[in-house]
């Protein structure tokens, strides 16, 4: 099981004509792999997370994700590819605040099929998906399960929010600065449990943050830095 | 439908500033249909009200001052009209029948109406039906009095009862004819006309009931009792006006013509129909402007809920970049505002149809003893139907605009969030 599950060819990516802002000329990450992306605020990181979606289409290069050029899909394509392939955990706020903690777990599921399938077949229901994620997270008393999202701690949420992209396996899990809310004890013990959850479901992690410390985590670190040409590159 | 599902608890989750442009739409929606609803009943109890007389004779004045105050007792006469030219003209040769009227008592509120037994013949109403009678029989003594079906049920009043009326209009602290009391002979069924709120009794009551009078008051010193007036000569002297049927509606004009040229007094025929067209002809313009008004309402609370649609993008930002990280598309964004916006006039249209209901229920007791008017409870017409989905279709449009601008935002926003 070596497959690529990304495949970055000579890309860039400029917001403004003038201005390049990314460029990364050669990246692959293997599937099953658990990258770091270090990078400070500004250096490209929703750029890239935007380009590994799909929302956006780079200038010249090629993105393949699990062997599709997805440069070449059509938006709504995309819109596909992204539902059914990628779970993403933002820094915080990750949950709608009127859902409770199944719903908000189950609702990729909803936008994707494949996902949905998958849920169903790895676990019977989506209900029981929602519920057995939650409690490989630590998550299982029935009393935290019926509470609302909003009176769950930031760790808590930042858990559902994992659960939520663990969900109907997606291949690929880019967790954009997940730990950022959290204290230092909180902080190693989610990641563990990041690393973890996506060794266990066969899930590639690209885990994006600019704190360097968390590095020590990962097999692979790989850094956005100051391009001499302008903007960013890997 | 998990974005109907979406929408609906996003929606709860708003609630508080929700609710009071949901009232506000509902209001227009009530007011919409109230107006619709009002001036169909008004012009459909109006017409339901004379029907099979060919002409209404009374003083000259205006055609539609004349048939209010003959036919529907609303507003008084400008002057009276001589039983003499009631004779004459009422033993034409081409009238079938003829009915007089004469106004100006009344019983604690109602009108008093002083006719003849042609009355009960042949007056008719709605779709040519005479009048029915739910006890008695009509006034056969002098001092016989009929009730509309309202004036018994109002005032409670049973056969035999005696009733003292009053001289004049309205409520006040009116002059009674307390020495001639009149005794209930009969009741008519309901008809949802006029002649429910009025008391009948014969012209010679009438004429009986004022021997003892000049000019508006008693004459002081001058007593005469009810049993002394039953002796007396009690032909009336003048009434109000009268209607006229004729044996061929085709002599309508001509007698209308000769009437209006009548020598002896200025007299004045109008056709109840062309009157009833000249008073809907200005009650359109009031009846516009109402309609008007409403849409008017109903336009600024769909600009209020396109205001606070669009305020509260930015505050759903991230909302709506979590359902795109989980794979919503921007469509689903622009159908998630389009459903909230309908569902939103959905809900609005629900709650001013049942208000519309709740209010007719409530008030139409109270419109039909302040104003005379009985609203009836009836279903949507199928022109206010049409009004509903022209509003719900509007509520509909209303959410496209801040979907698109959403949809936009999510493809700028892409996945990151924003705060």
């Amino acid at each position: 099981m070596s497959q690529a599950a990304i495949e970055i060819e000579s890309l860039s990516f400029a917001w403004k004509k003038e201005a390049l802002t990314l460029q990364i000329p050669q990246l692959a990450i293997q599937s099953g792999e658990r990258v770091f992306i270090k990078g400070r605020s500004g250096s490209g990181k929703s750029t890239l997370l935007n380009l590994l979606g799909g929302m956006i289409k780079p200038d010249s290069g090629t993105i393949n994700i699990l062997g599709k050029n997805i440069g070449h899909l059509s938006s709504s394509q995309a819109d596909h590819f992204r539902a059914d392939r990628l779970g993403v955990i933002f820094q915080q706020f990750n949950l709608l605040p009127y859902l409770n903690l199944v719903e908000n777990v189950t609702l990729p599921c909803r936008f994707s099929r494949r996902r949905l399938l998958k849920a169903k077949e790895n676990y019977g229901s989506l209900e029981q998906a929602a519920i057995e994620l939650l409690a490989e997270l630590g998550l299982d008393s029935t009393e935290l399960l019926n509470r609302s999202v909003r009176e769950l701690s930031t760790g808590q949420q930042q858990r559902v929010a994992l659960a939520r992209a663990l969900i109907g396996q997606p291949n690929l899990i880019i967790a954009d600065e997940p730990t950022s809310a959290l204290d230092t004890e909180h902080r190693d013990r989610f990641i563990e449990l990041l690393s973890q959850q996506c060794e266990r479901h066969h899930s590639t992690l690209l885990f994006v943050s600019h704190d360097e410390s968390l590095k020590k985590h990962f097999s692979r670190v790989e850094v956005l830095q100051p391009n001499p040409a302008g903007g960013f590159c890997i | 439908m998990i974005l109907l599902r979406l929408t609906w608890l996003s929606l709860l989750n708003r609630k508080a500033t929700l609710l009071l442009i949901l009232a506000s739409i509902s209001i227009s929606v009530f007011l919409l249909l109230a107006v619709d609803m009002v001036r169909h009943q008004v012009k459909d109890s109006f017409s339901s009200t004379v029907s099979g007389t060919d002409l209404v004779v009374g003083a000259r004045s205006g055609q539609i001052n004349l048939l209010l105050y003959s036919v529907f007792r609303i507003g008084n006469a400008t002057n009276n009209i001589s039983w003499q030219s009631y004779q004459e003209i009422s033993k034409h040769p081409k009238v079938d029948w003829s009915i007089p009227l004469s106004l100006g008592d009344s019983h604690k509120g109602y009108r008093v109406l002083g006719t003849s037994q042609t009355y009960f013949t042949h007056y008719r109403y709605g779709k040519k039906q005479n009048l029915d009678f739910a006890k008695g029989k009509p006034f056969a003594g002098l001092f016989d009095v009929v009730l509309g079906a309202e004036v018994a049920k109002a005032l409670n009043y049973k056969l035999g009862d005696s009733i003292v009326i009053a001289h004049g209009m309205g409520n006040a602290a009116l002059v009674e004819h307390g020495d001639k009391p009149f005794v209930v002979s009969g009741i008519l069924k309901p008809t949802g006309t006029p002649v429910d709120r009025t008391l009948h009794v014969s012209l010679e009551a009438i004429e009986a009931i004022h021997v003892d009078w000049k000019a508006g008051t008693k004459i002081p010193g001058l007593n005469i009792s009810a049993e002394q007036a039953l002796g007396m000569d009690l032909k009336p002297k003048q009434i109000t006006a009268f209607m006229l049927g004729l044996k061929s509606r085709l002599s309508v004009f001509h007698l209308q013509r000769s009437i209006n040229n009548y020598r002896s007094e200025p007299l004045q025929a109008i056709l109840p129909g062309l009157a009833l067209q000249e008073l809907w002809q200005m009650f359109s313009l009031a009846e516009k402007a109402l309609m008007f008004v409403s849409a008017l309402v109903a336009l600024s609370s769909f600009i209020g809920l396109l205001a606070l649609m669009l305020t509260s993008l930015n505050e759903r930002r991230r909302e709506m970049a979590i359902l795109r990280s989980v794979g919503a598309r921007p469509m689903h964004i622009l159908l998630l505002l389009v459903i909230e916006s309908s569902l939103l006039t959905c809900l609005s249209v629900l709650f001013g149809v049942a208000l519309l209901y709740l209010s007719l229920g409530t008030l139409s007791p109270w419109i039909q003893s302040e104003w005379g008017f009985r609203l009836i409870v009836q279903p949507l017409t199928l022109w206010q139907w049409q009004l509903l989905g022209i509003l719900m279709l509007a509520g509909s449009c209303v959410g496209v605009i801040p979907g698109i601008r959403a949809y936009k935002q999510s493809l700028i926003d892409g996945m990151a969030i924003r705060l």
